[in-house]
């Protein structure tokens, strides 16, 4: 990664539909678990004062 | 897997050496300048605040680093029935996730699958105050499977790069 590299990503196409798609869609019961996980273990073990 | 209670997250100082570390790829390369960016440029990144770069320690040894950034993914139009307006350029908040390093002596210990729940972890606190959607990332082909089986999206590859996307709200 350079400065230059810091260069937002502009989805277009097959891949801003299906970001769209991904968007707009209810996660799923995993998707929420994992996200639930990931903010137990940040809670826990990383926030950092 | 390794034992959270082993971890220690910690932003850089200006104290922590790198130098024995070594995070090219198991053949000596640097494809997407992982090592190159700890040890040339990390320091510029955060005395410049265009990453906060954090540490992650086993055992209290230095094994692992990698930069968040606010930023933002965009779709360049929306679909017809979405459009809002004239708008037809939506940007998303995001934390990018900038680059990530496993010293060489670390790495098959689920050190970088606690670091990307870290990410995801920080973005759901994140979100509470300033609006986060997602966690971006920007890989290669090869490890686009190892963020695939961690439930990110990817886009189609170009110029040899993916970005990868998960949403956190």
């Amino acid at each position: 990664m350079t400065h230059t590299e810091f260069k937002v990503p502009v989805l277009e196409g097959k891949d801003a539909a299906d970001f769209q798609k991904y968007d707009s869609r209810d996660l799923t019961t995993e998707e929420k678990e994992s996200l639930k996980a990931a903010h137990d273990f940040y809670k826990k073990h990383c926030e950092i004062p | 897997m390794i034992d959270p209670v082993r971890l220690n997250f910690s932003l850089l100082s200006d104290k922590d050496n790198f130098s024995n570390l070594d995070f090219t790829e198991n053949d000596g390369t640097d494809p997407l300048g992982v090592d190159i960016f700890l040890k040339q440029k990390a320091l510029g990144y955060r005395k410049n605040n265009l990453s906060a770069i954090y540490t992650v320690r086993v055992d209290g040894e230095l094994a692992a680093f990698f930069a968040l950034s606010m930023f933002a993914i965009q779709v360049k139009e929306l679909h017809d029935k979405e459009k809002i307006g004239d708008m037809n350029l939506v940007s998303y908040p995001a934390i990018l996730l900038g680059q990530m390093g496993v010293d060489k002596r670390f790495r098959n210990q689920g050190i970088g699958y606690r670091i990307c729940q870290f990410c995801l972890g920080l973005a759901q606190e994140v979100g509470k105050k300033v609006a986060c959607r997602y966690v971006i990332l920007e890989t290669n082909e090869q490890k686009a499977s190892y963020y695939k089986k961690l439930l990110f999206e990817q886009s189609t590859k170009k110029s040899q790069k993916i970005w990868m996307y998960r949403r956190v709200s």
